[in-house]
């Protein structure tokens, strides 16, 4: 890690307030005391199951709500000061999301042209018609498609690997630094889901991108990043360079995490009273994980775990 | 596997689309069988044809979609030559279905009693008190407390749905239950408990099971045999053990390359 990190999460917190119609209103913690550090062209990854707070945090740096308590620095800089609205919109070029669904994050009645040509146009990035037919193609060599192919097709003509690659392509043509990806693989198929990983692992190490990487799937976390931060109920558990943390976990949820992991060499055990004790040690394990209050605590260089 | 007698039995199956093209053959003459209390898992990638053999077993196609030959014989009964009532009788109690969204195959404005009553009115002719005994009996078998059987689908969270729906699937005993990616919208560890729960319950009743995913590591764990499909076709069916240590067939290499496991450690820089 070098001695700025290009992002800094500073004690974030975020609480929702649900009202309902029926009945009183209801606090919602997403966030709690959240902190990290991401050096340039590193990749962490937030691992959670649904609800844990992981893609909250992902929006959060991407700027998409105010947080309620602490900071997160961009490159040194502070997104919530932002003041006016060129500093704001610097932000959102620097740090850009790719979304789970391919088929939602697309325009349906709009070409992969356009898709790519927009962002360039709002940014600012091209001075004239030529540069930004020549800067679209090129973006579109980054992501690995053909742009002879490509620029005239509609979303519904491409498959859901070609989608993920348009979204990652449009992140790029705006320069994005930070690409915060929620859940970039899940919707695909397991055939080409690693060769967007490949994809992303290239772009980090070729382009120094740095990726944030949001799943509950451990082991592509632990192919694509350097770090990885547990997450539930909205606070990390543990935190650790992943490649420990998938050898080793030490903290209660994180091992139940990795032992849900499906593993094809391991048959799983048919008993029916089996499955209701798993049932129960799950519980039990989300139950104590949530109303633990105690702090992370570092066990050795990099690594912190929250105490059970 | 007890007894080798083939409980489903399919031949040369093919069903097309109609497409303004002409007919789009989406399975194109597959053969398959299913021993009593085997479970056969069948994967592919998404537009394959493997959820279209799911819905031909139970004849749910509606057109554009037809079949277009073959044979489908269970339990010695010929499948294709029922008429609507027997059809519908045959449904559910010979043959279920658990579908990979719990929350679309759970009516939203009825509770999760009157889900059950449904079915169970519908081909035993019981009373509510009758329904009621079996709902509460099925909610206990599947690990949820029969209080919950006066709350809406969107009440409960997406493991208690996909065990509801799995509860519902048992509820006249069928000797089949058809699973069409059962766990793919879970999360991990739910998935996980989703799957020992099905294992038990298999083993416990011992119906057959077809179960259908693209996840392979996650069907190895499970299945007896597996079949994998490509373009419409069945390009290899071996035991789950073969299909993992020695896979023939290059698209089964292809499909275990595909996914990063923890052994992998050339991503990591």
């Amino acid at each position: 890690m070098t001695d700025q990190p290009y992002l800094e999460v500073k004690g974030v917190s975020k609480t929702y307030t649900l009202k309902t119609i029926f009945s009183g209103s209801k606090q919602v913690k997403a966030l709690q005391d959240i902190s990290f550090k991401l050096g340039r062209g590193e990749a962490l990854a937030l691992v959670g199951e649904s609800g844990s707070g992981k893609s909250t945090c992902g929006r959060a740096i991407a700027g998409m709500f105010d947080i309620d308590a602490g900071d997160i620095l961009v490159n040194g800089k502070s997104i919530t000061s932002a003041r006016n609205s060129k500093e704001k919109r610097e932000n959102a070029r620097k740090v850009q999301m790719v979304f789970q669904d391919p088929f939602a994050s697309l325009n349906p009645t709009h070409t992969v042209r356009h898709h790519l040509a927009r962002p360039l146009l709002l940014h600012k990035r091209v001075p004239d018609g030529k540069s930004l037919e020549q800067e679209v193609i090129r973006t579109l060599e980054d992501v690995e498609l053909d742009p002879s192919v490509m620029l005239d097709k509609y979303p519904h003509e491409l498959s859901g690997g070609q989608r993920q690659r348009i979204n990652l392509a449009r992140a790029l043509a705006v320069g994005a630094e930070l690409i915060i990806a929620d859940e970039p693989t899940s919707m695909l198929d397991v055939s080409i889901r690693r060769s967007i990983l490949n994809l992303m692992n290239r772009l980090k190490k070729d382009r120094g991108i740095t990726f944030l990487y949001i799943t509950h799937d451990l082991a592509t976390a632990h192919y694509l990043t350097e770090n990885t931060a547990v997450m539930f109920g909205g606070r990390i558990v543990e935190y650790g360079p992943s490649d420990a943390i998938v050898r080793d976990p030490q903290h209660p949820y994180s091992q139940l995490l990795l032992s849900s992991v499906p593993n094809a060499h391991t048959r799983i055990n048919a008993d029916f009273e089996h499955a209701r004790d798993f049932s129960k040690f799950a519980d039990k394990v989300r139950k104590e994980t949530a109303e633990s209050t105690a702090g992370l605590k570092e066990i050795a260089a990099g690594r912190y775990v929250r105490a059970a | 596997m007890t007894q080798s007698e083939r409980f489903l039995d399919v031949k040369d199956l093919k069903v097309d689309y109609m497409t303004l093209d002409g007919p789009f053959r989406a399975v194109k003459g597959v053969d398959l069988h299913i021993n009593r209390g085997e479970v056969l898992g069948l994967a592919g990638e998404s537009g394959c044809g493997k959820s279209t053999i799911a819905y031909a077993l139970m004849r749910l196609h509606r057109p554009p979609a037809f079949i277009a030959g073959g044979d489908i014989t269970v339990d010695g009964e010929d499948v294709l030559a029922f008429d609507e009532e027997t059809l519908a009788q045959w449904r559910w109690s010979k043959v279920s279905l658990v579908f990979q969204s719990a929350m679309n195959a759970l009516n939203p404005v009825l509770t999760i009693f009157e889900q059950f009553r449904d079915v169970y009115h519908r081909h035993t002719g019981k009373s509510t008190a009758e329904a009621r005994a079996r709902a509460v009996e099925l909610m206990e078998l599947v690990g949820i407390d029969p209080v919950r059987l006066d709350d809406y689908p969107h009440q409960l969270s997406g493991g208690m749905r996909q065990r509801v729906v799995l509860a519902n699937a048992l509820i006249l005993e069928p000797q089949m239950i058809i699973m069409d990616e059962p766990t793919t919208a879970l999360d991990v560890v739910v998935q996980r408990e989703i799957l020992q729960e099905i294992a038990g319950l298999q083993k416990k009743f011992g119906f057959s099971i077809l179960f259908i995913t693209h996840d392979l590591a996650l069907m190895s764990q499970f299945a007896d045999r597996i079949a994998i499909m490509l373009q419409g076709e069945i390009v290899e069916v071996n035991s789950a053990h073969e299909i993992l240590h020695n896979p023939q067939h290059d698209y089964t290499k292809k499909l275990w390359d595909a996914m990063p496991s923890f052994e992998d450690a050339e991503g990591v820089a």
